[in-house]
């Protein structure tokens, strides 16, 4: 084959990605047909692509199901990212105001005195705080308190990841209140999530230095998969 | 309204919309979880560390829940994804600040004895974590989510014609590294098994 005739592997690459008309796919197929150094840089090149799946079949997972030892690998990692899914699209459609949802008759509309009485003084609350938006922290802290001041049983846990950990960081704006909150409310605890606390070590090349008043747990996902599964009521910032 | 009336309201608001989700739990999960997944794979494979790949989808996922309104075609839901996603990524690395270099990190944290195959996939891993990141982008792109070269484009926001140069830079340099390490498979070894 002479040099106005070498196909590139540009060329060649278009036909691996399935890029090509059928007729220049059938051109090409023939060439390489006919052609063992062209088939050979051909096969070479596919391969390359096959590596590439085989390489990242099996990424390395970040996060942990809690129950893990009971349950496979594969149904840990498929109920753990349904659930997380589906956390963050729950939350995230309560929050944003889906309208198209209508209410469900099956499920009461209780009163705030009623509801309080019948199911939130059985349960125990984990408070999300994703962001630094003062509405969010703040409405987050304050529910925080209302919470235990109408029930001095129940135990609140605040879990901060993303932007959010930045409340429960050394000269976080809301030191004083934090302080407040944990040395009048001894069932009002904070958790820092460990994968919030490693990627912003990493953003910023510095060590994360928490309140004393804080945490640590793991992951923020986990310790809500955690608590949603032993009852708790979640509740985001 | 009192600030414990608006915490009731939510949480019933929460329960009523999760009660509504699980009615179709079955086609919500298979989306969400091969969702997850396919995001997941792909952040890994552009930053190589797990704790980070899965902040990056976090990120997204909550962007795109946020910014739903603003995707007009239904069909167009993966790629209108994997654009959040690569501005989260632009976002991380322009704000990184840090000596450290992403690509040193935990290439073979999964703790396994290694067999030839997982060889074959720290080799590979090094390999896409050695090319530049628009290449890598675009082959992880095409070669794990299968996407065509437009939607590549469309995704990333770059003309086609670069998709077609960056895609074959990619492979040749690909190419080239998987032989150097098959040449060199203990220096290359020492390099994979590097965790920070």
């Amino acid at each position: 084959m002479s040099d106005d005739d070498m196909i590139s592997d540009e060329k060649l690459n278009l036909l691996i990605d399935n890029e090509l008309h059928i007729e220049e796919k059938q051109q090409l197929l023939t060439l390489i047909r006919q052609d063992p150094e062209l088939a050979a840089r051909y096969q070479q090149l596919r391969e390359l692509k096959d590596y590439m799946l085989s390489a990242y079949a099996e990424p390395p997972q970040a996060l942990r199901f809690s129950n893990r030892q009971t349950i496979s690998r594969q149904t840990s990692n498929l109920a753990l990212a349904f659930s997380v899914g589906f956390l963050v699209l729950g939350v995230a459609i309560g929050w944003f105001g889906n309208h198209s949802f209508q209410p469900i008759a099956e499920t009461p509309i209780y009163k705030a005195e009623e509801l309080h009485s019948q199911q939130i003084s059985k349960d125990n609350v984990l408070i999300h705080v994703s962001s630094m938006k003062p509405e969010e922290v703040n409405s987050a802290l304050q529910m925080a308190e209302q919470i235990v001041q109408h029930n001095p049983l129940q135990q609140v846990e605040i879990v901060a990841n993303l932007e959010g950990l930045g409340i429960l960081q050394e000269n976080s704006p809301y030191t004083n209140k934090i302080q407040t909150l944990a040395k009048n409310y001894n069932n009002i605890s904070f958790k820092a999530c460990g994968v919030a606390k490693k990627v912003a070590q990493l953003k910023t090349g510095k060590e994360i230095i928490l309140l004393p008043e804080a945490g640590d747990v793991p992951s923020a996902l986990d310790q809500i998969l955690f608590r949603l599964k032993h009852g708790w009521v979640y509740i985001k910032g | 309204m009192r600030c414990y009336d608006v915490f009731i309201q939510r949480v019933e608001d929460i329960r009523r919309h999760m009660w509504q989700l699980f009615s179709s739990k079955k086609q919500l999960q298979k989306q969400l979880d091969d969702r997850w997944q396919r995001l997941y794979r792909i952040a890994y494979s552009w930053c190589h560390e797990p704790h980070l790949a899965s902040d990056l989808v976090q990120e997204t996922m909550l962007k795109a829940l946020k910014n739903q309104h603003q995707l007009k075609d239904k069909q167009a839901f993966d790629p209108w994804l994997y654009r959040i996603m690569n501005h989260c990524w632009i976002d991380f690395c322009r704000a990184q600040k840090t000596n450290v270099s992403l690509d040193e990190i935990t290439l073979a944290d999964t703790g396994v004895a290694a067999t030839e195959q997982q060889d074959i996939v720290y080799s590979v891993r090094a390999a896409v974590a050695q090319l530049p990141m628009p290449q890598r982008q675009i082959i992880t792109l095409i070669d794990l989510e299968e996407m065509s070269y437009q939607e590549v484009a469309s995704i990333l926001e770059i003309p086609i014609g670069t998709v077609m140069s960056r895609i074959s830079r990619a492979r040749k340099r690909l190419k080239s590294s998987l032989q150097a390490i098959e040449q060199h498979p203990d220096q290359a070894s020492s390099n994979l098994r590097r965790v920070k």
